[in-house]
């Protein structure tokens, strides 16, 4: 039985001509407009830029200075300002010249202003250090003979860091704007969410109603309708992707698998977002439509499509939602991958994107089960 | 012989409009069962419900012996539905049209297939199976709704208006189609506001007017139930309404319509009708050019009943 809805919802999606449009000419062609428009800034920004930042000692710590010295110099990953007490740097992170400042005491801490890019790096920075630190005190400690070795290697490590960023970490603000066009693309999937529903729903459609006659349950069509969709949305950003990436030239990075799992999710809630509008009842198709396209404009707007920033006061203000809004979780999925050595984020991410696919789906099911009509 | 379909006292509103007011319907096994009625009397509704796509208000539906329920799915298997509007997928073809509906019913593939290329056969559309419905003209396109209908072989066949907006040899074909799925055995549940095709293909006929079923019965049954025996219609021109009230006066005579130059007499019994009048026309040096009589209709039953005629 499933075998023969997924068939004929395979064909169904293929052909309808406006479901193409949306989801794969659109990112497409937008991709290449803000290519056109910002190309030149993304070539000079792309070049790797130091990052201002200040160091306040309040105590001795050499280790930490030496990091820092590294860091500093060959690839210049952090441009060391001078400033001879706490509040010139405060001063100097206020007027944007800075974008943090180390006080090195027993601990070492940042303060940072805003919360982006660089910020991140900064305090990424300092995590590993803090990592290392760790390492490098209970070495000596337990073996000290090993010492060499474990500098060593922590030397490597500094080193693959300072490297991710020029080659492999894609660190630019621009990035994000490609990022936000996946977003955007997902969620317009939705379009073809309400399409699908709609054709089930016996207040929209004739054939919703003849389809409200079959000896089945309705999660026969939900289940067939949401995953051949999901698998042509898929498809259809993994083009778009690839013409990101080889036609524009944009550097996602090289974590290909994991960003596929992201297009993947990505493609799921926006087909789940569309489905459980399209299931509500006694509201007609154009209604429907234009709720999606107005979730979905708000949503992407939220995750910095239109002005950068508006994530990050989100995530300062109300993180909350971040944590729920599909666009922010796609983007932030990306950026993640990107900044992150670890997957931690990443996964967190695509957990919360699962369990509101599945949340959308569920209450889907349940609004078109077993139900009648107020009017047909 | 056993009820197929059984409604009691089934009311259904739109906010404050009452769509079906206190409805009452049964339907037996092997029927042809005619609703006949102008539009907005509640036909479509009424199967609606039935067929549960409808919350109504008050009343019990019974399908097959069953309270029918929106998942009463082994009911559902039995229902073949063509309704009003054409509901197949615009980008399918004829064929996967025709295939995917008879798979919602029909597992077993081989047997499918068969299902799929009679209702083809019988619905005539073997020179069309590959084209989409954009390109099948409106009476090859009801047909198309119809195969996707009754492909699965159901017991019991609701047909909501099939013949509006079809030409005259579509149509004919669809009420030969009709009778010939009721031979093959299976209970038929009609709509229409055309009289002369429920009276020429119904076994039984209920008169529905704004939400109630104001008549049920063969349609012999239907016609006894008035007094209106014959209607005579005479082309005259220049009668007086002294004339006509005159023939008013004549005895058996319920009525006397003159307009457009046609004067129309209906009776309640009695014989030599025709001739009588043609004799006081002739008698007052009328001339008088075409002439008919006829038995009464459903619409005029439909009239004597609800005191409009069916078709406004
Ligand atoms: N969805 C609806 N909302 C409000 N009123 C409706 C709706 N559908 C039908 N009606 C009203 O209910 C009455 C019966 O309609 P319907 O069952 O379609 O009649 P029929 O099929 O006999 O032409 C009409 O007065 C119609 O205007
Ligand atoms: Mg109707």
């Amino acid at each position: 039985m499933f075998g023969h809805y997924f068939k004929y919802s395979f064909k169904a999606i293929f052909r309808v001509k406006e479901v193409l449009f949306w989801t794969l000419v659109f990112p497409i062609a937008l991709a290449t407009f803000m290519h056109m428009a910002f190309g030149n800034i993304y070539e000079r920004t792309e070049k790797a830029h130091a990052i201002p930042v200040s160091i306040i000692h309040l105590s001795e710590n050499n280790a930490f200075d030496s990091t820092v010295q590294a860091l500093s110099e060959e690839d210049a990953m952090l441009n060391i300002i001078e400033a001879d007490n706490m509040d010139k740097a405060e001063k100097l992170l206020r007027e944007g010249e800075i974008k943090g400042i180390f006080v090195v005491d027993k601990n070492i801490n940042l303060t940072v202003n805003e919360n982006g890019m660089d910020e991140t790096i900064l305090d990424m920075i300092l995590t590993s250090y803090e990592q290392y630190s760790t390492v490098i005190q209970s070495t000596m400690k337990n073996n000290p003979q090993n010492i060499e070795n474990v500098i060593k290697s922590l030397m490597t490590d500094k080193s693959y860091l300072t490297k991710e960023k020029t080659s492999d970490g894609s660190f630019d603000n621009l990035v994000t704007y490609f990022y936000a066009i996946f977003a955007m693309s997902c969620l317009f999937a939705g379009f073809s969410g309400v399409d699908r529903a709609s054709k089930m729903q016996a207040d929209t459609t004739s054939l919703g109603i003849r389809r409200n006659m079959a000896p089945n349950s309705k999660i026969y069509l939900i289940i067939s309708d949401f995953f051949t969709s999901l698998i042509v949305q898929f498809v259809f950003e993994v083009i778009a992707f690839l013409y990101m990436k080889f036609v524009l030239g944009v550097d996602f990075g090289t974590k290909y698998a994991a960003m596929m799992l992201v297009l993947l999710m990505g493609s799921g809630i926006g087909i789940s977002m569309g489905m459980i509008v399209g299931c509500v009842k006694n509201k007609t198709t154009d209604t429907k439509i234009g709720i999606t396209c107005a979730i979905s404009m708000c949503l992407s707007i939220m995750a910095d499509l239109v002005a950068n920033g508006v994530r990050n006061a989100i995530e300062h203000y109300i993180p909350i939602i971040n944590r729920i809004n599909p666009a922010a979780l796609i983007v932030d999925s990306f950026y993640a991958l990107n900044v992150y050595d670890n997957y931690d984020r990443f996964f967190r991410n695509m957990t919360l994107l699962g369990i509101i696919i599945f949340l959308l789906l569920f209450c889907s099911f349940l609004l078109v089960r077993r139900t009648r009509y107020a009017s047909v | 012989m056993s009820v197929v379909v059984n409604v009691e006292n089934l009311v259904k509103r739109y906010k404050e409009l009452v769509a079906l007011d206190h409805f009452n319907l049964t339907i037996n096994e092997g029927e042809i069962f005619g609703l006949l009625g102008p539009n907005g009397s509640g036909k479509t509704t009424t199967i609606n419900c039935i067929l549960s796509l409808l919350q109504y208000d008050k009343g019990t539906i019974k399908v097959f012996g069953e309270e029918m329920k929106p998942n009463s799915y082994h009911i559902k298997n039995k229902i073949g539905v063509v309704m009003q509007n054409v509901a197949v997928f615009d980008t399918f073809t004829v064929y996967e049209n025709i295939d995917y509906f008879c798979g919602l019913y029909i597992k077993d593939k081989t047997y499918r297939k068969q299902c799929v290329d009679e209702a083809i056969e019988f619905t005539g559309l073997n020179e069309y199976v590959k084209f989409v419905p954009k390109k099948l003209s409106g009476g090859l396109l009801r047909r198309l709704n119809i195969a996707c209908g009754i492909a699965h072989k159901p017991k019991l066949i609701f047909f909501d208006e099939p013949t509006v907006a079809v030409d005259p040899q579509s149509r004919n074909r669809i009420l030969e189609g009709i009778e010939q799925l009721n031979r093959d055995g299976a209970t038929i549940i009609y709509t229409s506001h055309y009289m002369e095709e429920v009276e020429q293909l119904c076994s039984r006929i209920a008169i529905m007017d704004r939400g109630k079923n104001v008549a049920i019965g063969t349609k012999e049954e239907l016609k006894k139930m008035i007094r209106n025996t014959e209607n005579i219609t005479i082309e005259v021109v220049g009668i007086e309404s002294i004339d006509i009230d005159k023939i008013r006066q004549f005895s058996h005579v319920m009525n006397v319509l003159y307009e457009k130059n046609m004067l129309k007499v209906s009776y309640e019994g009695g014989k030599h009708n025709l001739v009588r009048v043609l004799d006081y026309l002739q008698s007052r040096q009328l001339s008088f050019g075409r002439v008919y009589t006829e038995m009464p209709t459903l619409n005029d039953v439909f009239l004597e009943i609800t005191g409009t005629a069916l078709r406004d």
